[in-house]
């Protein structure tokens, strides 16, 4: 019985024109984009492949171990699957310098110097965002005048004529509109992966694969939200051009107005930049207090004066930074040297030096790690959290779970990316301890390389592994479960409305 | 006649639902579009003046000739639109400053002048909260009004014929293109209307507000952008009586223009322009600095080798010590130069290619005469261009007016060592032009129309052989 | 009076539509042409109205050539269709009303329009209601209405019977018999025997676009009309849903 209802279902949807129209559209559009994406993507990477070996060249450079610290860039990989959707994989900083005397935040970074920045002047799409312009606009065309026009041409009546429960015409109604709705989803994820694969630049692996398949289901499940939303209206409605107009306009303000209106509409007058100060206050006083200590260890130095390179290189060679910025609470104290040669006669004060960065350094670390936790929470409230609440505010389009959840798939998401950063936070305590094992602080290749280079082989390579496919599952889960929870909703208003209404 | 069939599909439309809902989204919009506007302009304001003040004022606090000679004038910034709420055009990606300092160290003690430095601007390297578009002007009109159109439109022919209306109605003495005007206008009207109020509204609430202050000139370009909305209406007014007069039943109408309006409004402007951008590749930061470096290394080992030569010629030393200050000077800013002129010749290439789209073609408008964007940037940047001419002119000017000077500007010794009014230095002015705008309008406008004609003429051309 | 000359319509160069059409309407006559699905009844009515061009020949209302002065013969020609829906967020009043101005009236009272929606059997409480919850019996006597309101020289009716209940369709005949008496030329095309029967002066039967026999009142009153009428529809075959 539902097969025949289904069979029927289907025959009608598939020979349409608004059928054929959207799947060559989509197909269309989907191709497209996915070589202009490629192609960007393929940029980026060479782009990232520039600035690693450009950071490598300017590292094997550094002769003293503290002049490393000007030049320990990272760089962040591009994301592939942000060819899916982007989310802050191209906004974000993918830079960052890690040094032992702060640690490296997602506010610390910068962008490598390879696009022309005024191409932000257009905006750029991925291939979710054309599912969900396309996918949501087709499922709602699919579905206003399922029950509407069936009442309005008196077929829904001759259908309850036979011995078949509205249960089953709805169930039947929406299993075939979504079989129908599929192909052209399937399709485009098809076209997508094959270009994919047999693209040069781009390797899938099984991983890869795993998380498209996640974003396919989250396509689904947005899919069929639309479908229902359709669905109800049509339900509700007498006549299908009422129910068209307020599908159209239904449409319109979830994928087109809302997302982009409530977030003006929530965010508050407060400058985010007065919330900062006590924090910032508080990092500098911790600051303050390690430059106390530095400057009474000069001055109950036996070498007289407060000259922190103890007159060693005579100024040459040597440079001491003040690093402030209010606005990320970036404070730190950079002390580099990188003297070439020695005058014989600075060397009787070369044990007081090594003396001096052995005590000074890890106190310049610690200082960084005391103000690191001020610093997290001050700027995780300041920044992470509004964002966290924009989300939230987003989520209650579909449009917003949709691109919450691929994004969470796809790893470009808020946490994917802050993974790169905790990754930095890492490497960082990785050169310590490294720095730490060949005792580098009291060496005197830490500011002098009169007696031979650094030798860099040996240090630790920055490699950023992107969280496994359980990980994105995990942060994906939530909106996966509103939106599956939001389609049972739906599906049963839809049902308790149908029940009750005349035909 | 055509009055008759304009107020019966007024009179149609006031009374539906479609009418009713597009009244409310267009006033909620504009309502935001106010309340953001008089809550962030003010502060938009503050800054530039700020900022003007800081650089003005660094500016006068010097006066000797050289240094004025050298230093040059610092941050020049770009004066915000006060119209930004019809079209924020990317502004935020848009530097709003560009920079005359000088950086070139030549020998210890021994500086090139000043030149033109023009920064990129990353508003969005720390922002970690969620891309939006910018609720303005352009975007309720691009978007939403051309929305809106198509769903008041699809159906006007197409059902009409469905309802048998059509018939009736030819059946009398009325020619079919008053027909087709009638229903043009009906829809026009019905449209506008309540368009117009919602633009009316936030008008008010913007000009009621003491923080805002709209001129003269503003309220004229708000009446040419009235005109450029109304136009681009038009547009997709003629585009949804084409396919509903071309295609058999409203539902196909609908989804012929629905793909349409995805296809030019949401995906071609940006799928067209990553296209177009990959043609070019400017000159990249990293490729910028690496040249920059090579050409001051050289520079400093030429220096170097002549000073050699001059040693006890101090007057030789001043000829070679002007000659590279200029050379230093003049290759500084011919980098910086040619890497802005690719930037913005890659950006241009995809703006052009873009304008198959007619809501690019609208915004375009729009960004012209509110006076931001990217024609406006580049009008900025010729006014710093003019301005470090007339800077160095200037600075010239003082030093052969003194008949003390020995004239070699480049070197302090060289030039006029007499105090300069700090009132006499030239200021920044970041002037806009009406008569300019429409200069850079011109394509674009030309564009739109030409599009419009061509889509009345079809719409003609199929309506009056259209079978009843 | 409403004639047509050798009127002639192919499509797409091979599909006979109507072939040398000859007949006359004079005033205060009613013409029915009967004939099947497809048979060109609505194709020559579409002519007449200047829907679509006639291949050759030539149709004319008083003196006035349809094909080559539409603008001017539309002026003398009513038309009730089928089943229009009307404008169906409109009241009866409205709808008479626009039709009136389009039909070239100037001005027209409240007074006048409900005298005509009064004469066409519409009750006064529905003057004032919106056509969409009108039955179809209504809006057909609002089709009249509009028609009657022209007050054109001919009225052109197509299927305009078809779905009425039997008061409806006397009604109509009544109405039909009126406008009879002011001395219109009255054409109508139906598949309704018995209601051609009941009112023809003449009566026309198409076949395949030729016009096989016309029937004068005298004849309709002896011959069996059905038989004739099936005995010249039996050896039709649908070929194309030609006309509409």
């Amino acid at each position: 019985m539902l097969s025949t209802l289904i069979r029927r279902e289907l025959l009608d949807n598939l020979m349409t024109f608004r059928f054929i129209a959207t799947v060559v559209i989509m197909l269309l559009l989907v191709v497209a984009n996915t070589f202009v994406l490629i192609n960007d993507y393929d940029r980026r990477l060479a782009s990232y492949n520039a600035a690693v070996n450009a950071n490598h060249e300017r590292m094997q450079e550094r002769t003293t171990y503290s002049s490393v610290s000007i030049s320990w860039d990272v760089v962040r990989p591009p994301n592939l699957l942000s060819i899916f959707n982007v989310g802050l994989d191209k906004r974000l900083s993918n830079e960052i310098f890690v040094f032992y005397g702060f640690v490296p935040t997602l506010w610390d970074g910068q962008v490598h110097g390879s696009t022309n920045p005024l191409l932000n002047l257009f905006s750029s799409i991925d291939i979710v965002f054309i599912f969900e312009v396309v996918l949501s606009l087709m499922a709602l065309i699919f579905a206003y005048d399922a029950l509407a026009g069936e009442r309005e041409r008196g077929t829904l009546r001759l259908v309850l004529t036979h011995p078949v429960s509205r249960a089953k015409i709805l169930l039947a109604k929406y299993i075939s509109a979504m079989m129908c709705l599929l192909v052209p989803l399937l399709m485009s994820f098809l076209l997508v992966v094959i270009l994919l694969t047999t693209s040069p630049i781009v390797s899938l692996k099984v991983d890869d694969f795993l998380r498209i398949g996640g974003i396919v289901l989250s396509s689904i499940a947005y899919l069929s939200i639309f479908y229902l939303i359709g669905l109800l209206i049509s339900v509700i409605t007498r006549r299908t051009s009422t129910a068209l107009m307020l599908a159209m306009f239904v449409w319109g303000f979830l994928v087109l107005v809302y997302p982009n209106v409530i977030l003006v509409a929530i965010t508050s007058a407060e400058s985010s930049q007065e919330r900062l100060v006590p924090a910032f206050n508080q990092i500098e006083q911790i600051w303050e207090e390690f430059d106390r200590e530095r400057k009474d260890y000069l001055a109950n130095d036996p070498i007289p004066g407060e000259d922190s390179h103890l007159g060693v290189a005579g100024g040459s060679g040597f440079d001491e930074i003040w690093h402030k910025a209010k606005s990320t609470l970036l404070y730190t104290y950079l002390a580099i040297s990188y003297v070439n040669k020695l005058d014989d006669e600075f060397e009787p004060r070369v044990p007081h030096v090594q003396n001096y960065y052995r005590t000074i350094v890890p106190k310049t670390i610690d200082a960084a790690e005391r103000a690191w936790l001020v610093r997290k929470q001050a700027l995780e409230s300041v920044f992470f959290r509004p964002a966290i609440v924009d989300r939230i505010f987003l989520r209650f389009s579909p449009v917003g779970m949709y691109d919450a959840a691929t994004q969470a798939w796809a790893g470009t998401d808020l946490f994917g990316l802050r993974d790169f950063y905790e990754a930095t936070r890492k490497y960082r305590r990785t050169l310590i301890d490294y720095l730490y094992d060949k005792n580098a602080f009291g060496d005197r290749k830490w500011f002098s390389s009169d007696k031979g280079a650094v030798d860099w082989d040996s240090s630790p390579q920055f490699s950023f592994q992107r969280s496994d496919v359980h990980v994105n599952a995990k942060r994906a889960l939530p909106d996966l479960l509103l939106m599956l929870m939001m389609n049972l909703i739906l599906f049963w208003g839809i049902f308790l409305v149908f029940q009750r209404s005349e035909v | 006649m055509i009055w008759h069939i304009t107020k019966r599909e007024l009179y149609d439309n006031l009374n539906s639902l479609r009418f009713a809902l597009a009244t409310v989204l267009l006033f909620v919009l504009m309502l935001i579009n106010a309340v953001i506007h008089v809550q962030e302009h003010p502060e938009r304001m503050q800054k530039y003046h700020d900022a003007t003040t800081a650089s003005v004022s660094a500016l006068i606090s010097r006066t000797d000739l050289f240094s004025i000679a050298q230093e040059g004038p610092g941050n020049l910034y770009k004066k915000p639109s006060s119209l930004y709420f019809c079209a924020e055009g990317g502004d935020i990606f848009l530097p709003d400053y560009a920079y005359g300092i000088s950086r070139v160290q030549i020998a210890n003690n021994l500086r090139a002048f000043w030149s033109l430095y023009y920064p990129g601007a990353f508003p969005n390297v720390f922002n970690v909260r969620p891309d939006t578009v910018k609720v303005d002007w352009g975007f309720v009109i691009g978007y939403v009004l051309s929305l809106i159109t198509i769903l008041f439109t699809f159906d006007s022919i197409s059902g009409e014929r469905e309802r048998g209306t059509l018939r009736l109605m030819l059946s009398n003495s009325v020619p079919r293109h008053t027909v087709l005007i009638g229903k043009f206008l009906g829809a026009l009207v019905s449209i506008s209307v309540p368009f117009t109020f919602a633009i009316l509204m936030n008008l008010s609430i913007i000009s009621v507000s003491s923080d805002v202050h709209l001129g003269a000139d503003a309220w004229i370009r708000l009446i040419i952008i009235f005109i450029i909305a109304i136009l681009y209406l038009c547009l997709f007014i003629a585009l949804g009586l084409l396919v509903s007069s071309s295609v058999q039943n409203s539902v196909t109408s609908l989804v012929i223009l629905l793909l349409t309006w995805c296809v030019f409004v949401i995906f071609i402007p940006s799928t067209f322009a990553s296209i177009a951008s990959g043609f070019s590749s400017p000159m990249t930061y990293d490729e910028y600095f690496k040249r920059r470096n090579q050409n001051i290394k050289e520079l400093k080992e030429e220096y170097v080798a002549l000073l050699q030569e001059t040693r006890g010629f101090p007057d030789k030393k001043i000829q070679i010590d002007n000659e590279y200050v200029a050379k230093g000077t003049e290759q500084e800013e011919r980098l910086s130069q040619e890497q802005l002129t690719q930037q913005i010749s890659q950006i241009e290439l995809a703006r052009s290619v873009t304008r198959i789209s007619p809501v690019t073609l609208m915004q375009h408008l729009l960004e012209v005469f509110v006076g931001t964007g990217f024609e406006r940037h580049q009008q900025f940047l010729d006014n710093v261009q003019r301005y470090a001419r007339e800077y160095r002119e200037f600075v010239t000017d003082m030093d052969r007016a003194d008949p003390n000077s020995r004239h070699i500007i480049g070197v302090r010794e060289g030039m006029s060592q007499k105090p300069v009014n700090p009132e006499s230095i030239p200021a920044f002015e970041d002037e806009i032009s009406l008569s300019r705008d429409f200069n850079a309008a011109a394509i674009d406008l030309f564009l739109l129309i030409l599009f419009f004609v061509v889509l009345m003429s079809g719409t003609y051309l199929r309506f009056i052989s259209v079978e009843v | 009076m409403l004639e047509t000359r050798e009127l002639t319509k192919v499509y797409n160069e091979n599909v006979l539509a109507v072939n040398e059409l000859n007949l006359k309407v004079e005033d205060g006559e009613i013409y029915v042409v009967l004939g099947a699905n497809g048979a060109g009844k609505s194709t020559t009515i579409s002519m007449l109205l200047n829907f679509i061009e006639p291949t050759s020949g030539t149709a004319l209302v008083g003196d006035i050539e349809i094909p080559k002065f539409p603008l001017e013969a539309k002026k003398h020609l009513a038309y009730v269709s089928e089943n229009v829906e009307l404008y169906r967020n409109f009241t009866a009043r409205q709808n008479l009303s626009f039709f009136a101005k389009l039909g070239g009236r100037k001005k027209v009272s409240n007074a006048e329009l409900d005298e005509t929606l009064g004469r066409v059997g519409l009750a006064e409480e529905a003057f004032t209601r919106r056509v969409k919850t009108f039955s179809k019996g209504m809006r057909q006597r609002l089709g009249i209405a509009i028609a009657i309101m022209k007050d054109a020289q001919a009225v052109l009716l197509d299927e305009p019977t078809s779905g009425l209940d039997p008061k409806g369709g006397a009604d109509f005949l009544n109405l039909l018999r009126q406008l009879k008496e002011e001395g219109k030329a009255i054409f109508m095309s139906t598949h309704d025997i018995f209601r051609a029967k009941e009112i023809a002066d003449r009566i026309g039967i198409l076949v395949q676009g030729n016009l096989e026999r016309e029937l004068t009142r005298d004849e309709i009153q002896n011959e069996n009309l059905e038989e004739l009428y099936l005995h010249y529809v039996a050896g039709y075959e649908p070929e194309e849903e030609a006309s509409e």
